[in-house]
């Protein structure tokens, strides 16, 4: 994604996510909530699809990472979403752990055996490497939906996934057939900025921290 | 994944074409995985913390004192609307000094907003200076004081956190321990309208019986405290249980630092992490949770035991549970008897 960018441009500024960012350091209870419904599920799964699916692996870097990034929150200046630049600070953690498990000395796994990170497997065929992409586009819509009110997302998988009829999924919301719609406008609407979020979140870690445009590494954005 | 599909990127109106292939990108990409709800709520617990930390860049750890002018004139704006203002109060987290932190809880916690009425507190909430926090049959919780013990509340009690370093105890039972990873036990006291209870470097309990002879129970584990009231100052050391009385009288007796009756204390810990410590960290935790004296077979398995890293979690197991199978994860077992438990090979 850097490459778009011309040498000396300007770096445009999520000023939604800066102010956002001010008001939770803040104490703004509604601006906390607004972060963990964009970005937790988001960057649990993020981490969960680079960590072979370990649960317990996935939330002690979740965890990590989140405390690294909400102690820094004051550095973040907006020049990357905040998904992308805590998904940055994800990827370094999970850098950071592998890096450690490799020089560690005598080491019991409690745990099932965990594989390499999926993203750093190499694609040995055209095959695998759209095996990746679709993988990642997967990821990036799941990231999209997890990043929703829940009942957005749950609306539009009834919709898109399972085929339902707008009556039946008013029925399951408690609503009229007129607010389903009007609630499924605006979900499609809140899904299409929610994939973009993703996609650069995703973007960011496939790239690795040191590159993405956030320049996320645990206190710089 | 370079470039978005022009029909996906956010426009400002949307066609039918838009729609549907915003329904194909779901339909494609397939059901989602269900996140834990347990892991939502660690991770709120966390960034909650993390929030109230007195962080570097924390800006509410520091307030100016042009902030303070300006939330009290947000007070008294608030003051003046009167019902708006409480409803402020009992919706919002309390904004003053922070002075603990809730670490853990077993079931619903509540902090006092207002003369007779609560609120619930959530994992990773701070309190404020002289917040009182009620538990519930059943709810314990372990919170964290900003100057470093941690205090363990017991079920149906209810404390008032008058500083970071002074507590009262109104109902119930708790537990402190000033030590857990701590080189010095930072300052401590446990107020009652009975005594006093102080600690000199310890873990200990307090505890309101209601029923007669004894009044308050103060059960000494580790370390030694001071307890004073009623004009005179007496001290009890590890293994020992000081009655205070009504009246004012005292009575001595010895107790184990181990077994059942401290369970509640390991109940309301929280769970155990395991991730990326040595065997003899958590042996040495195991050891301060349980009261137990930890031995090894012989001293080459204690050295090598202290550079085993552990990986992976052991769920909600308490950590006298937890040990064993910590052990004979890495190879070893544990024979316990009378409070000492021998790490041996297996």
């Amino acid at each position: 994604m850097n490459e778009d960018r011309a040498a000396g441009a300007p770096v445009p500024v999520h000023f939604e996510d800066r102010s956002l960012a001010a008001r939770m350091r803040a104490g703004d209870e509604a601006a906390y909530a607004t972060f963990a419904e964009r970005c937790f599920g988001p960057l649990y799964r993020f981490a969960a699809s680079r960590l072979a699916g370990n649960p317990d692996l996935t939330l002690e870097i979740v965890q990590t990472t989140m405390t690294k990034a909400l102690s820094n929150l004051g550095s973040y200046r907006g020049e990357a979403a905040l998904l992308t630049w805590i998904c940055s600070c994800c990827n370094n953690e999970i850098r950071m752990h592998f890096r450690r498990r490799r020089s560690a000395p005598d080491e019991v796994e409690l745990a099932e055996e965990l594989g390499p990170p999926a993203g750093s497997q190499s694609a040995a065929t055209e095959d695998a490497e759209a095996d990746l992409l679709r993988k990642e586009e997967q990821l990036q819509v799941h990231m999209a939906l997890d990043g929703l009110p829940e009942r957005h997302a749950r609306a539009l998988e009834w919709k898109y996934l399972d085929r339902l009829p707008v009556a039946e999924i008013a029925t399951r919301l408690g609503l009229h057939l007129k607010a389903t719609e009007s609630l499924l406008t605006r979900a499609r609407q809140a899904f299409r900025a929610s994939y973009e979020r993703a996609g650069a979140a995703v973007h960011a870690g496939s790239s690795g921290g040191e590159k993405n445009e956030g320049k996320a590494d645990h206190g710089r954005a | 994944m370079d470039e978005h599909d022009p029909r996906i990127g956010a426009t400002p109106n949307e066609s039918d074409e838009d729609d549907e292939a915003l329904g194909a990108r779901i339909a494609e990409a397939g059901p989602r995985s269900p996140i834990p709800p347990e892991a939502l709520a660690a991770l709120h617990a966390t960034a909650r913390a993390a929030l109230s930390a007195p962080g570097e860049d924390n800006a509410r750890s520091a307030p100016s004192v042009g902030r303070w002018w300006r939330l009290a004139a947000a007070a008294a704006a608030f003051l003046a609307i009167g019902f708006g203002w409480f409803t402020f109060r009992t919706l919002a987290p309390s904004r003053a000094t922070p002075v603990a932190v809730v670490e853990a809880a077993t079931g619903p916690l509540e902090v006092e907003i207002g003369k007779g009425y609560w609120r619930e507190v959530r994992v990773g909430e701070r309190l404020s200076k002289d917040a009182r926090l009620r538990t519930g049959q059943g709810s314990r919780a372990s919170l964290r004081l900003t100057e470093g013990p941690t205090v363990r509340v017991d079920a149906e009690s209810q404390v008032w956190f008058l500083s970071a370093a002074v507590v009262g105890l109104e109902r119930g039972g708790i537990y402190a321990d000033t030590g857990l990873g701590l080189p010095s036990g930072p300052a401590l006291e446990v107020k009652t309208p009975l005594c006093t209870v102080r600690h000199l470097g310890t873990q200990f309990e307090v505890r309101w019986i209601e029923a007669a002879p004894s009044a308050l129970r103060v059960r000494v584990r580790e370390g030694s405290v001071e307890v004073e009231g009623e004009g005179r100052t007496e001290r009890a050391t590890a293994g020992e249980e000081l009655s205070v009385l009504r009246g004012g009288g005292v009575a001595r007796t010895r107790i184990a630092g181990y077994g059942s009756d401290w369970n509640w204390v390991m109940d309301a810990a929280g769970q155990l992490e395991i991730e990326g410590r040595t065997l003899g960290e958590l042996l040495d935790r195991v050891r301060r949770e349980t009261g137990w004296q930890v031995r090894f077979a012989d001293p080459a398995l204690e050295a090598s035991a202290r550079r085993i890293v552990l990986h992976g979690g052991v769920g909600a197991l308490r950590p006298d549970q937890a040990a064993f199978a910590i052990l004979a994860g890495a190879g070893f077992a544990g024979d316990l008897k009378q409070g000492v438990l021998v790490v041996r090979r297996r």
